[in-house]
């Protein structure tokens, strides 16, 4: 015990003095996760996109009880549009990125009961905002055809002399959508909304990978390259008491991870809040958060187990960084996925993913966003239990005279 | 192996892949002596250490410390030999007194501790404030100084310091020579130390042991072998040994 001691006395007194990686722990996920979510909702909406409407026809007809002109068309995406931001042009803009043309005969087409109407849509390729743009045209003049078609039927069967409900004739099958938590219990957009924000959490455990992976290299391989290992190695204190001492330490800055974790996981919902005045606070829960907070501190715990067996048989500083960086490079992929599935949901041999302990810690922070808080502290558990028992396995694996005559 | 036999080392060999860099070395080092191992540059001296600081293994041979065999009781003699390895820096985000107090606490618990700090202080003789601040604003000669103290500080049964004066200026070399020989008449550690510099060995140290390419070429007081060899100083009787070559 009085070995562990030393090397916590000592490693805490030179991780307090490394001011440069606790900065970087803590602003991290402090300045990442915030900008993530401006980056997420703030930025695709600034970007300048220039839509064309080409009016052709510039006639007007009726049907049934509706008159409908191309200026009634083109007046209502102009102003949709110009609402979401985008620029609206009238001409033939040869540096549009999306032109919409209504050609001679389209409110004549529109309007028969034998012709059907087309519009061309031109879009260049290469912008989301531009995907966007086309698809808000699309939905206006699907609603502007539903609108039409609702005026046709009902003139049909004012003809017909029948009752007709244009739903019944045009939406014959009706679809209602009910959202369930996955406990069963009614849902509405909020817990959808949850969810989203909740997987997006869990993306942000891949801050928090990198400085444990980094700090364990470098205190152990680190060691030997600024010439201190070899003398620490002859002490009497115990290979156990180093390598404990050392992980126990490096979770110090798994503790400080979390916490900012948790901070820049608040910016996140707060950042695009403020810019849009929106309450998305109110999504906020607290048990999510420690679980975020949990899930942080044991990923970092996994990072340095994982990385500890792999350091201890490197060479150099280098070699043992190149090696967290494949570690890291495994967590974010794992991390990224969560953020479109529900990796505890896949089938088998797929299933075997959340063997990952980071998976585990992902699946963890997404259940408790949908309130199932009893499979994110199994998950959690799961993915603690591993990493202790990594460490415990690297106790053995240091051997003194491999790391002090390895070259570096 | 006698009471009065601190390390006794028999027909050690030591390889390092296809390269032998030990070839039968034979070594009896005394209760109180300060030993030194002389030779040039890899002629096996930081490997004959190292085992002897129970971080390596020998490869073949029997090798005792203090009663103990090695590798089998490394963990045992770990507790009363103190290693100073070749060009090992100190903590530089730890203060001198700190670096003093880790390996205090490293040896002794936390027991004793400030008496062997204060010892440290003593044989380190940098000034308190020089002494408080961070290791890493040292320079070469102070560092080796603090780096000196805490391996004796400890009061161990042996002291192995490899090299302990490589790199220093002339001021900051006297003063390690001056402080191994008096701390160890003072505290009674046998040590053994490796060097280069035959003027070094010849000034602090009471038996030697020449090596060269893994092998001892002579042992024992520094006047027998000078008579023995009919050499005026140890450099002319090395270069003798070695039949006027070089490695």
């Amino acid at each position: 015990m009085s070995d562990l001691y030393v090397v916590l006395w000592k490693e805490i007194k030179e991780l307090l003095r490394d001011r440069r990686t606790i900065l970087m722990v803590v602003l991290t996920p402090i300045l990442t996760l915030p900008l993530m979510g401006i980056a997420l909702v703030y930025l695709p909406s600034i970007q300048e996109v220039t839509v064309a409407i080409l009016d052709e026809d510039r006639v007007s007809a009726t049907v049934g009880d509706l008159t409908i002109s191309s200026h009634d068309i083109v007046d209502l995406i102009e102003r949709y549009l110009v609402l979401y931001g985008y620029i609206v042009v009238k001409d033939g803009n040869s540096s549009a990125q999306v032109v919409l043309r209504i050609p001679a005969g389209f409110i004549a087409n529109l309007t028969s009961y034998e012709y059907q109407a087309s519009a061309v849509l031109v879009k260049r390729l290469g912008s989301p905002r531009v995907d966007q743009a086309v698809s808000y045209i699309e939905g206006l003049l699907n609603y502007v055809s539903r609108v039409v078609s609702e005026a046709k039927v009902k003139a049909l069967g004012r003809l017909a002399n029948i009752t007709v409900r244009p739903e019944a004739v045009l939406s014959p099958i009706a679809v209602r959508t009910y959202l369930l938590t996955p406990s069963g219990m009614p849902a509405g957009t909020a817990e959808e909304l949850k969810l989203y924000l909740g997987r997006v959490l869990a993306l942000s455990l891949a801050f928090v990978t990198t400085p444990a992976a980094t700090y364990i290299a470098d205190s152990l391989v680190g060691e030997k390259e600024r010439r201190t290992l070899e003398k620490l190695l002859s002490t009497p204190i115990s290979r156990s008491s180093l390598i404990v001492g050392k992980s126990i330490a490096a979770s110090l800055i798994g503790l400080v991870g979390g916490g900012s974790s948790v901070i820049g996981g608040l910016l996140l919902y707060i950042a695009p809040a403020l810019m849009y005045s929106a309450d998305i606070l109110k999504f906020v829960s607290p048990e999510v958060f420690a679980v975020l907070f949990c899930s942080s501190y044991i990923s970092i715990l996994v990072s340095l187990s994982i990385s500890l067996p792999v350091v201890l048989r490197s060479p150099s500083i280098r070699s043992a960084s190149l090696s967290s960086t494949l570690l890291i490079g495994v967590a974010s992929v794992v991390y990224i996925a969560s953020l479109f599935m529900n990796l505890d949901e896949l089938k088998m041999p797929l299933a075997l993913v959340l063997a990952i302990p980071y998976a585990s810690l992902a699946s963890a922070v997404v259940r408790a966003s949908l309130g199932e808080y009893l499979k994110a502290v199994t998950y959690l558990t799961y993915s603690l239990a591993i990493s202790l028992l990594l460490i415990l396995l690297s106790t053995k694996l240091l051997d003194p005279e491999r790391m002090i005559t390895s070259k570096t | 192996m006698t009471v009065d036999e601190v390390v006794k080392v028999s027909k050690l060999r030591r390889r390092f892949g296809r390269v032998e860099v030990l070839k039968g070395i034979d070594l009896v080092i005394h209760s109180g002596e300060v030993f030194g191992v002389v030779g040039p540059n890899g002629a096996g001296k930081t490997t004959l250490l190292r085992i002897l600081a129970g971080l390596l293994r020998p490869t073949s041979g029997d090798v005792e410390i203090l009663g103990y065999k090695i590798p089998r009781d490394a963990d045992k003699v770990r507790r009363y030999v103190s290693y100073l390895p070749e060009d090992s820096n100190l903590y530089g985000r730890l203060s001198g007194y700190e670096n003093l107090k880790l390996f205090a606490l490293a040896y002794l618990g936390t027991k004793d501790v400030d008496e062997a700090v204060k010892l440290g202080v003593a044989i380190a003789g940098l000034p308190p404030e020089d002494l408080a601040k961070r290791a890493e604003t040292y320079s070469k000669g102070m560092s080796r100084r603090v780096a000196v103290a805490s391996t004796l500080m400890v009061r161990p049964r042996l002291a192995i310091l490899d090299e302990p004066t490589a790199g220093l200026d002339v001021i900051s070399a006297r003063y390690v020579r001056e402080t191994i020989r008096r701390f160890s008449k003072e505290l009674g550690t046998t040590i053994i130390m490796s060097s280069h510099n035959m003027f070094e060995v010849s000034k602090v140290c009471d038996r030697v042991a020449l090596i060269f390419s893994g092998r001892i070429l002579a042992v024992g007081r520094i006047s027998e072998i000078l008579a023995e060899v009919g050499a005026e100083d140890l450099e002319e009787a090395f270069i003798k040994l070695v039949g006027g070559g070089n490695e």
